[in-house]
C-alpha cells in the first residue's frame, strides 16, 4: 500500500544574492513528486544544496512548503489540525547524521529514548517505560547498563544507535534518516545500515533514505531517485539507476564513486566544474552548465520528469539518444 | 634514497589523565615521486604522523617520544627552529580537509598565494606565477579570480586555491589530509584527479591521508593502514587491495560500501588511546585471533618483497 505521496512539493527560502542585495528567492526543491510504499526504502541522492534535506524537512512538519501536497495514508498532511498533526509527527520520525548534536548532553540515553514516549503518552507507569526502554536498547544492539550513561560516555555508532532506538520509541511507521552514517567510521557504517536494514524486516518500516554516498545508497535502498538543484533528475529500482543511470547527472555521480571499476562511465569524462550556486540556478535544464551532451534546447526550456523505461522516469531532452548510445556501447 | 623516512615514530600527548600514546612506533618510506595513501578510522593517528613530518605538533602538550623523521636526508626531529621552517611549506607542504578554515576570509585569494611565494620563493613572486599557478590547478580565468575573495568561492575552488598555495613554494611532498572529506562527490573525484596529474607533471610525491580504501585504488602507488595509532600493514597498493593480510584491513575492505558488494561489518569499535587493548590492538574485534594475540604484541613483520604485517596469525610468509 502506498504509504506517502508527495505531489509538487515546492520549497522557498527567501534570500540575498550579496549581503545587502535585494531579496531573491532561492528555489530550495522544485515541484518533486515521489511516493514511499509501505515497508519500502525509497533513496534520495545528491550533493550540496540539491534539497535533499529541505524534502526531509517539510515532511517532518519542521518546514512549511510554498506548494503542493504530502499525503500520508491518504489524508492530507498539510491539512491537518493540532491532534491529527501530533499523530503524523508520531508515525513519521527522523535520524539525523550528527549523533553528538542530536542528543541533549545532559540527559542520559534512557531518558532520551523516553522522551518522546511520554510526549506522546504511549506509556504511563514509568516501569513501563523503562522496560520499553531496555527492550528498545536491546533492540538496536546496546545493553541494560546503557540506559544510564550520557551521550559522551558513547561512541559515534553507539549514538547513532540511540538516535534510532529513540525515533523507533514511538513505534512510526515512516522513518527518515538524513544522512545517517556519513559521520560513522566505514567499520562502524556497515553496522549501523546492518541495522535499519534489520529493524526493517521485523517490523516492516518504510525509509526515506538521504545520502550523497550512491554506494551506501544501493545497499540499502529498493527504489531511488537523484536530485540535483531542487529538481528530481531520475527515479527508479536502485539496482538499475546506479547500476545503469541514464540522466547524464546521475552518470557523472556513478562515476565519481570512488574505487569503482566502471571504466566505461569513468571515460565518459568528469564534467567540468562545480555545482553551481542553488542562487543561481541556470535556466533550462539546472544541469546544463556541466552536462557533456548539452545541447541548445537545453539551455532554453526546462525538462520534466518522463518515462524512460520501465518504472524509470528521467528529466532529460535527450534520454533516448543516452539509452541508444549505452546500447550501443555495451554491445 | 627515499624522500621521506619515519622510523618508529612515537607521539605522546600530555593530558590530564597523564601521558597517552597517539602514535606508537610508525614507520614510512616514501620515495621520490610517488603516490602514497595512509589509511585509518578517526583517532588511529593518521593526522597526527602527518602533522610530526614537519613538526607541527606544539610540544608540550605533544610529546616526540622516540624515532626519526628524516626528510631528504636531513632530521626533522633534531632541526632548529629556524631550520624547520625551511622545511615547512618548502620540501613538505599542506593541504586540509576544510580549505575554508585555513584561508583568511578578508584577503583575497591571489594575495594569499602570494604570502606562499615571497616567503619560500621570493625570486618568483608576483602576478604572473599567481595566475600560472592559479591556472595550474584549473582555475578559470585567473586573472579575475585571483581577486576574488574567499567566500566568492565553492569549496571545490577553495581547495584548488590551497593547493595552489601549497604549490607555491614547489614542494617535494605535498600531504593532503583528507583533502576530499567536505567536497561533493563529483568535485571530490576532480580534486582526486587533479593531484593524481600534479604529481605526475611535478613530479612530487603525494602523501594522501584518508579514511576511505576506496582512494587507494585511484590513486595510490603504495599504502599504509593505521589502527589504534600503529601501522598494521603496508605495501604496494594493489597487492594490499587485492590480498589483504591484516585482519582489520580485510575487515575494512568488507565493510565499505561499494558498488554492488555486501556490507560485512567489523564488531565492536576502535579503542581510544587511554584504554588500548593487552597484546594485539586488534584482538578484541579480530575473528583470527588466538591465546598469543591477547597476550603479546605482533612486531611490523615483513611478509614477501616489500609487504609487512603486524599479525602473529597473518605475519608469517
Amino acid at each position: 500500500m502506498r504509504l506517502l505521496e508527495v505531489q509538487n512539493l515546492e520549497i522557498q527560502y527567501p534570500a540575498r544574492r550579496r549581503p545587502f542585495g535585494t531579496r531573491g528567492v532561492l528555489r530550495a526543491v522544485d515541484k518533486a513528486d515521489f511516493d514511499i510504499e509501505a515497508g519500502e526504502t525509497l533513496g534520495l541522492v545528491g550533493e550540496s544544496g540539491c534539497g535533499k534535506s529541505s524534502v526531509a524537512r517539510s515532511l517532518a512538519l519542521l518546514e512549511k512548503p510554498a506548494g503542493g501536497q504530502i499525503w500520508f495514508r491518504g489524508r492530507n498532511v498539510l491539512g491537518l489540525n493540532a491532534a491529527e498533526r501530533r499523530a503524523y509527527r508520531r508515525s513519521v520520525q527522523m535520524i539525523f547524521q550528527d549523533p553528538h548534536g542530536s542528543l541533549n548532553p545532559k540527559r542520559t540515553a534512557g531518558a532520551s529514548i523516553a522522551e518522546g514516549i511520554e510526549v506522546q503518552g504511549l506509556l504511563r507507569e514509568p516501569d513501563e517505560v523503562r522496560e520499553e526502554v531496555l527492550r528498545l536498547l536491546k533492540m538496536v544492539g546496546l545493553g541494560a547498563g546503557d540506559a544510564d550513561r550520557y551521550p559522551r560516555e558513547f561512541s559515534g555508532g553507539q549514538r547513532q544507535r540511540i538516535g534510532i532506538a529513540r525515533a523507533l520509541a514511538v513505534r512510526p511507521e515512516l522513518v527518515i534518516c538524513d544522512e545517517p552514517v556519513s559521520a560513522l567510521d566505514v567499520s562502524v557504517q556497515a553496522q549501523v545500515i546492518r541495522l535499519l536494514r534489520e529493524l526493517q524486516a521485523d517490523s516492516g518500516l518504510s525509509y526515506l533514505f538521504i545520502t550523497h554516498d550512491l554506494a551506501v545508497v544501493e545497499r540499502v535502498s529498493h527504489r531511488v531517485m537523484v536530485m540535483y538543484l531542487g529538481q528530481i533528475m531520475e527515479r527508479g529500482p536502485a539496482s538499475e539507476v546506479i547500476g545503469n543511470p541514464l540522466h547524464p547527472y546521475s552518470q557523472l555521480l556513478a562515476a565519481s564513486v570512488p574505487g569503482t571499476l566502471k571504466r566505461r562511465l569513468r571515460s565518459l569524462q568528469r564534467a567540468a566544474g562545480d555545482l553551481p550556486s542553488p542562487l543561481e540556478t541556470p535556466l533550462g535544464c539546472p544541469f546544463h552548465s556541466r552536462c557533456p551532451h548539452v545541447e541548445n534546447r537545453c539551455r532554453e526550456e526546462r525538462p520534466t520528469l518522463k518515462s524512460a523505461a520501465t518504472n524509470r522516469q528521467v528529466a532529460c531532452h535527450f534520454v533516448e539518444e543516452i539509452k541508444r548510445k549505452n546500447d550501443g556501447e555495451t554491445e | 634514497m627515499a624522500l621521506l623516512e619515519v622510523k618508529d615514530l612515537s607521539i605522546e600527548l600530555e593530558a590530564l589523565q597523564g601521558r597517552r600514546r597517539l602514535v606508537d612506533g610508525a614507520s614510512l618510506r616514501i620515495q621520490p615521486g610517488e603516490a602514497f595513501c595512509l589509511i585509518g578510522e578517526s583517532g588511529c593517528g593518521k593526522s597526527v604522523t602527518a602533522l610530526a613530518l614537519t613538526r607541527l605538533l606544539p610540544s608540550p602538550p605533544f610529546f616526540y617520544a622516540g624515532g626519526r623523521v628524516i626528510v631528504a636526508g636531513e632530521d626533522v626531529l633534531d632541526m632548529s627552529e629556524r631550520e624547520i621552517r625551511r622545511v615547512r611549506g618548502g620540501k613538505v607542504s599542506y593541504i586540509f580537509q576544510d580549505p575554508g578554515a585555513y584561508l583568511n576570509p578578508i584577503h583575497r585569494v591571489g594575495r594569499q598565494i602570494g604570502e606562499a611565494l615571497a616567503l619560500h620563493r621570493p625570486e618568483k613572486a608576483g602576478e604572473s606565477r599567481i595566475v600560472e599557478l592559479l591556472r595550474l590547478v584549473g582555475i578559470p580565468s585567473p586573472q579575475i579570480r585571483m581577486r576574488d575573495y574567499p567566500y566568492q568561492m565553492s569549496g571545490g575552488m577553495l581547495q584548488r586555491v590551497m593547493i595552489a598555495m601549497a604549490l607555491a613554494a614547489e614542494p617535494r611532498l605535498l600531504v593532503a589530509d583528507e583533502p576530499t572529506t567536505a567536497l561533493d562527490a563529483t568535485v571530490q573525484s576532480q580534486i582526486l584527479a587533479l593531484l593524481a596529474s600534479l604529481r605526475k607533471r611535478l613530479g612530487m610525491a603525494v602523501l594522501l591521508i584518508s579514511h576511505d580504501l576506496g582512494l587507494v585504488e585511484d590513486f595510490a602507488d603504495r599504502v599504509a593502514v593505521m589502527y589504534a595509532g600503529q601501522v598494521v600493514e603496508c605495501g604496494p597498493a594493489y597487492e594490499v587491495l587485492n590480498d589483504p593480510k591484516h585482519p582489520y584491513t580485510e575487515g575494512l575492505l568488507r565493510a565499505a560500501p561499494r558498488l554492488g558488494g555486501e556490507l560485512i561489518p567489523i564488531p565492536g569499535q576502535a579503542p581510544s588511546a587511554d584504554a588500548l587493548p593487552s597484546g594485539c590492538r586488534f584482538h578484541p574485534r579480530c575473528s583470527l585471533a588466538r591465546e598469543t594475540c591477547s597476550q603479546s604484541a605482533p612486531p611490523l613483520a615483513s611478509v614477501g618483497a616489500d609487504r609487512m604485517v603486524r599479525c602473529f596469525v597473518r605475519g608469517t610468509p
